[in-house]
């Protein structure tokens, strides 16, 4: 009998569970995709900063992503593609990373407590209109992997 | 056959269900009359279960605040004749259980039908709504989905909590023999 058997009944509340969970995966995906598609184009303040002294800033520069922006921009960006995890940068116009010197490249965002360190990949990093971001060329703790903030 | 105290009962409850409706109106996809219909089918049979659905519709699809569209209205008409005919083949399955001994047991596999009935009712009229103005089915499937998901849960919780003491009740009151009470 089927009321008597714990399985059953477990398998009856995972199958609730798989129609609530996938109904509401299919919702957040479509929202997802739906509002990627709408965002487009938008108009951020690009910089890059080479750890030597020199700052060369293109304001206006337009891109979905930072990753859009930089090419959009004209730089030549070496790099490699994580798949989802989005892509790595290893060299901006020619400047390569450093490993052994702990110097990499990393991006900043200017907000109102100062420059934020970019926590995902420059190409899942959808910008907002008049944003400052900065690529920054810097040493990295080599206990800590912290980043150094741009001056 | 159905006796005056039965067919009393039906209009009763399609009464409470139409009356509860209106009353409900304010909360979008949350309503007890799909679980009237079920524990009227449970009870009654699938046939007056269903029945008693598309009563309720007939009346509720054409005077409804939200409006009126003849596809739709004919469509929810059908999908909720679903939890009649669920109710009823779920009392003739149930009908050598013995409710006390199985409460817990009982209450889940209500609450999942609930779920499930409600699932395919809301796939239906999602699929008719999509035809009927032009939207592309998988848009209006996903984009329904919040809503589903409201219909879907309430409707487990109130099935899995509130069938059995419904039921019981009555079965008591038109003598079902279920319960001890002699007909």
């Amino acid at each position: 009998m089927v009321l008597r058997n714990k399985w059953a009944l477990a398998s009856i509340g995972l199958l609730c569970w798989a129609i609530v969970a996938s109904s509401l995966s299919a919702y957040y995906y479509y929202q997802y995709t739906d509002l990627e598609a709408r965002v487009g184009e938008a108009p951020i303040n690009l910089g890059i900063d080479y750890g030597n002294g020199t700052r060369i800033w293109y304001n206006g520069t337009l891109g979905r992503t930072i990753y859009d922006a930089m090419i959009n921009a004209g730089w030549t960006v070496k790099s490699k593609d994580y798949g989802p995890m989005g892509i790595y940068i290893n060299a901006i116009n020619g400047v390569e990373e450093e490993p052994s010197n702990y110097k990499y490249w990393g991006w900043w965002s200017w907000t109102a407590y100062g420059w934020s360190h970019g926590g995902t990949a420059c190409n899942k990093y959808v910008v907002s209109s008049g944003e400052t971001i900065l690529w920054y060329y810097s040493t990295v703790d080599p206990v800590t992997f912290e980043y150094s903030p741009p001056p | 056959m159905l006796n005056a105290k039965k067919i009393c009962l039906i209009t009763v409850i399609t009464a409470l269900c139409l009356g509860s409706n209106y009353a409900l109106i304010g909360i979008p996809n949350f309503k007890v009359m799909d679980f009237f219909v079920f524990v009227t089918g449970f009870v009654f049979g699938p046939v007056i279960g269903a029945s008693v659905g598309i009563m309720i519709w007939l009346i509720y699809g054409v005077m409804n605040p939200y409006g009126f569209a003849p596809q739709v209205w004919i469509s929810t008409m059908l999908s909720e004749t679903i939890y009649g005919f669920a109710g009823g083949a779920l009392g003739k399955w149930t009908a050598s259980i013995d409710f006390n001994e199985n409460h817990l047991s009982l209450s889940i596999l209500f609450g999942a039908v609930g779920l499930v009935t409600t699932l395919l009712y809301d796939l239906f009229t999602n699929i008719v709504y999509a035809f009927s103005f032009r939207v592309p089915l998988l848009v209006a499937i996903i984009t329904g989905v919040p809503f589903a998901l409201l219909h879907e849960i309430s409707n487990a919780i109130i099935f899995g909590v509130c069938s059995i003491p419904l039921i019981i009740a009555l079965e008591k009151f038109i003598g079902g023999e279920r319960f001890g009470v002699k007909k």
